[in-house]
């Protein structure tokens, strides 16, 4: 075992302190888990700009902050949702971190505001819920935490099992920290009458320096379909981080459509990860927001390991300020037949930077692949800066790839057009900037998210 | 062939102290230290400027060498090179060593010229035939040396431009490639043996291809090549390098530097065709090719312009590259590079934006056969007084059977907003409705193959020098025979 350095000394005294409090909690294997995940993160230590993988986004802000970690989820009062999602049915979890350090009652359940539909298919909290439909413990929406206090089966079967942390520093410190987070699962043929929202609410509140380590476990039975809603907000200008890491399963034919939304506060770092495994025939729709925070870096990787899977991913990310934005995506074609398809689109103002980073690999045995991948980007100022890379590495011959990237910035006839026709330079700005954005926000199907999200990407732009 | 020649002169070397007086040795023994280096420049009588340049790369290699070894980026794979198990100098072979005449040359090699359509003199030039035998090309290459001369245009080797030129050696020597820029680069600082030098003076446009065909100078200029090229302002210079033959090279490892200056409103073109040796079907053997090639745009509207067609080495990597520092300035990179069997290339290029409205054009396609992994890793760079600056990339690869490879890395970073950079890659295969079409017209189907791939490379082909343009054509034929079908 290497030396930990002085930068990881409070992670391993915080992990201790973890381990002895949740050591009763499940079964051994999640003791072993953490532990072998705080021994990888020991030798990984953090990453630097030499590593290829970290070559544009450093992390020596995050390195020298020296952050402690939040690791009581505190519930109370019902905290508005900072992403103004609207009136929408769902089943919502709201985990607030916060500095406190009291434990509540943990997550709150409820329904979208304006609806009060289905509070009967929400049971008790930490037992298994019923959706319309499905058989008595089919589903289960809540806590990972209790999932995990009820040695529920398919937690261990899956959990850390997906989302590898070998070569990968921040998934080793989440995973050495997996404590709670949201868990969500459908059994066979379930098909859930509304999304899933979860917001994860990082607010340091008096203290700052803090990190959160959130862990979300979705598995997707066989023939089942979910719309999940995965939101990030903070509140703070204080510099803390929210590490988080998604652990998605597809089984055979299920369906998945996944808004990951990021806005954070003005101070911290959202170090996001999400990796999704699909079986046979399952389908994933990957629509990805980001705004705010000082530095994110949103992971996500594909593994496609079933025949005839189909991958969908959209992204949009709008930046300013000194804000820095990495988006990172790995579809992994490992069976035939598959399909996957990308857009990513950025938005870049002020001394804004934003990276891009988007692989696919087909593998040998992936014959008959269809891989598609676009990443656009417009510059707005003359400060701004981009770097992208996508990333093909072929290694079946019968398949059909391609990618491409443009960087440019507003053009000038479309500009034009707008003011010879009375508009103001703002506005017109705002329209063609709206444009090029609604390629992404358009594929957004709950209708008032849709909205809320638009207001707020028109926002972000200073007139 | 060659291999026999080659193995009995390392057999005849053995390590002598105080070799650094004993300028009359053909050789030094293998491994690398300060004293090589010294030896080197000493041989080859340079004076002392030159040998400091040696000596700090030298050092600075070293230091490289402890730290970090060579760069490990690239898609490669390789056994370690033992760096101290080279001979870094020796005298150039002489031509009596040579085969007497074509009959003495093995067979499968004049079979290969044949399908290339090789001209005769040039076959006895290429499989290495003694002097007064190939005395056709030679007096062809004094008569276009007297001509270049009357224009005012040096064309001579690195080791007589030390000596006749030093002024412009001195000048441009490192200040597209510096010592330090990368392992492979600092080790051909410290040990290059010679290579090739032309300056083209101002407002000149060079009247003929200027060819290793007819190499002037130095025959044999060995594994550490490094090529100067500068066309002074308003003048033109097309050069190419390498041959469509196949060559046989025992020098595992080959880390060439090439170097092009161009000022204001001068073009250099720079095409290249490379089949060394590719090792057997199973990989054994074949060169390493690991080259740095980089231009600069110096001038206001200047244009450099690569191609490219490799299709030879066991392992490529290099990256031919331009810095468009005048404003105005045009970078072009256009590349074909093929793996079949177990070879495995790493190619690409960069275009660094630094002056206003410069303008760069990639396109780069990429074939794998049998075992081949082919690699393309370009970068565009856009700094940020890089105004309006223009960029089009196109990477397309095309996979012949299911046990190859191919790769894609551009990196695009832009400071820059006015900047347009488009980037396009695809990858596919020989479209079986495609076959299908030309079967039915009567084409065989080896032929209707070879005109696809002919059809794919095509953009690149047509940048070639014409009778350049044909021969690639053949070469991809050989290249990828037995691959199809």
């Amino acid at each position: 075992m290497t030396e930990a350095s002085a930068e990881q000394q409070g992670y391993l005294e915080d992990f201790e302190k973890l381990a002895a409090r949740a050591s009763r909690n499940g079964g051994a294997w999640v003791g072993d888990l953490r532990r072998r995940a705080m021994d990888r993160f020991r030798s990984l230590g953090f990453p630097t700009t030499r590593d290829e993988e970290w070559k544009y986004t450093s992390l020596e802000g995050l390195r020298r902050a020296r952050l402690r970690t939040i690791d009581t989820v505190t519930g109370g009062a019902r905290r508005h949702d900072p992403f103004d999602s609207g009136d929408w049915e769902r089943y919502e979890l709201m985990f607030p971190w916060t500095g406190e350090g009291k434990t509540g009652p943990g997550v709150r359940e409820g329904r979208g505001r304006g609806s009060d539909a289905g509070n009967a298919n929400v049971a008790e909290k930490g037992s298994n819920r019923v959706a319309a439909g499905a058989r008595d413990g089919d589903v289960f929406i809540g806590r990972l935490a209790d999932a995990v206090e009820l040695r529920l089966p398919w937690v261990e079967a899956h959990l850390g099992r997906h989302a590898d942390y070998d070569g990968h520093a921040l998934r080793a410190l989440n995973t050495a920290f997996v404590e709670d987070g949201a868990a969500v699962r459908l059994g066979r043929g379930v098909d859930l009458d509304r999304p899933v929202h979860m917001v994860f609410l990082a607010d340091a509140g008096q203290e700052s320096n803090r990190i959160v380590h959130p862990r979300t476990l979705v598995v997707v039975g066989a023939g089942s379909r979910l719309t999940l809603v995965e939101a990030y907000a903070g509140s703070g200008g204080a510099v803390g981080c929210t590490n988080a890491v998604t652990e998605i399963v597809l089984e055979d034919d299920a369906e998945l459509d996944h808004y990951r939304l990021v806005r954070e506060g003005g101070g911290t770092f959202h170090l996001g990860s999400v990796q999704v495994h699909q079986s046979r025939n399952s389908r994933y729709r990957s629509h990805s927001v980001i705004t705010g925070g000082a530095m994110t870096r949103v992971e996500l990787n594909a593994l496609l390991d079933g025949e005839g899977a189909d991958c969908l991913l959209q992204g949009l990310y709008v930046a300013g300020g000194s804000q820095h934005v990495d988006s990172r995506t790995a579809i992994e074609h490992a069976k035939p037949h598959g399909t996957s398809s990308e857009l990513y689109k950025g938005v870049l103002n002020d001394r804004a930077r934003a990276v891009f980073n988007g692989k696919i690999v087909v593998r040998k045995e992936a014959q008959k692949t269809d891989a598609r991948q676009s990443n656009r980007n417009l510059m707005l100022s003359r400060d701004a800066e981009i770097d992208s890379k996508p990333q093909l590495e072929i290694l079946a011959d019968d398949v059909r790839c391609a990618h491409g990237t443009t960087i440019g910035q507003l053009e000038e006839d479309e500009m034009f057009y707008l003011r010879s026709r009375g508009l103001d330079a703002a506005v017109a700005r705002k329209l063609l900037v709206h444009g090029f954005a609604s390629e992404i926000l358009d594929g957004v199907a709950i209708e008032p998210l849709r909205d809320g999200l638009t207001n707020r990407v028109l926002s972000e732009l200073r007139a | 062939m060659a291999k026999t020649e080659l193995d009995s002169e390392l057999v005849g070397s053995e390590y002598k102290y105080g070799f650094v007086t004993d300028i009359e040795a053909e050789h030094v023994p293998p491994g690398l230290s300060e004293d090589v280096v010294r030896l080197i420049s000493a041989k080859k009588d340079e004076p002392e400027w030159l040998l400091d340049w040696r000596l700090r790369a030298y050092r600075y290699w070293t230091k490289l060498e402890k730290s970090e070894a060579e760069p490990k980026w690239a898609n490669v794979h390789y056994p370690p090179i033992d760096y101290q198990d080279i001979i870094y100098y020796s005298a150039p072979k002489s031509r009596k060593d040579g085969p007497k005449s074509l009959d003495e040359v093995d067979p499968e090699l004049l079979a290969t010229y044949d399908k290339l359509g090789v001209p005769l003199h040039e076959r006895e030039a290429l499989a290495g035939v003694a002097v007064d035998s190939v005395f056709d090309s030679v007096s062809v290459a004094t008569t276009f040396k007297d001509k270049l001369a009357e224009m005012g245009i040096i064309f001579c080797s690195f080791s007589e431009a030390v000596r006749e030129h030093p002024e412009l050696v001195r000048q441009y020597l490192g200040s597209v490639v510096p010592y330090s820029d990368n392992f492979f680069a600092s080790l051909n600082s410290a040990v290059f043996s010679d290579g090739s030098f032309c300056y083209v003076p101002k407002g000149v446009r060079c009247p003929m291809e200027l060819s290793t065909y007819f190499r002037i100078n130095a025959a044999q200029t060995g594994q550490f090549e490094r090529t100067l090229i500068v066309a002074d302002a308003g003048s033109y210079v097309s050069y190419l390098e390498g041959c469509t033959a196949p060559m046989r090279d025992e020098n595992q490892l080959h880390a060439a530097v090439v170097e092009l200056v161009a000022l204001e409103d001068a073009q250099i073109k720079y095409s290249t065709v490379q089949n060394w040796y590719p090792g057997d079907k199973d990989g054994k053997g074949g060169i390493y090719n690991f080259v740095t090639k980089r231009g600069k745009c110096a001038g206001r509207n200047s244009k450099i312009s690569w191609t490219q067609v490799e299709t030879g080495s066991a392992i490529t990597w290099k990256y031919p590259s331009c810095i468009l520092q005048g404003d105005d300035s045009v970078g072009e990179f256009y590349s074909v590079a093929v793996t079949n069997n177990r070879q495995q290339a790493d190619t690409g290029t960069k275009m660094l934006h630094v002056g206003r409205n410069t303008r760069s054009t990639i396109i780069s396609k990429g074939i794998s056969a049998g075992h081949g992994q082919n690699s393309y890793r370009g970068l565009v760079k856009v700094l940020k007084g890089a105004d309006n600056a223009r960029n089009y990339s196109q990477c397309d690869s095309l996979l012949m059977g299911s046990e190859c490879g191919a790769h894609t890395f551009p990196y695009l970073e832009v400071k820059n907003n006015s900047a347009h950079i488009e980037h396009e890659a695809s990858t596919s295969k020989i479209g079986e409705d495609q076959i299908f079409y030309c079967r039915q017209r009567g084409i065989k189907e080896e032929d209707a193959v070879s005109m696809i791939v002919n059809g794919f490379c095509r953009e690149v082909f047509r940048e070639l020098p014409m009778e350049f343009a044909v021969e690639a054509q053949r070469l991809l034929d050989v290249s990828l025979e037995g691959s199809v079908g």
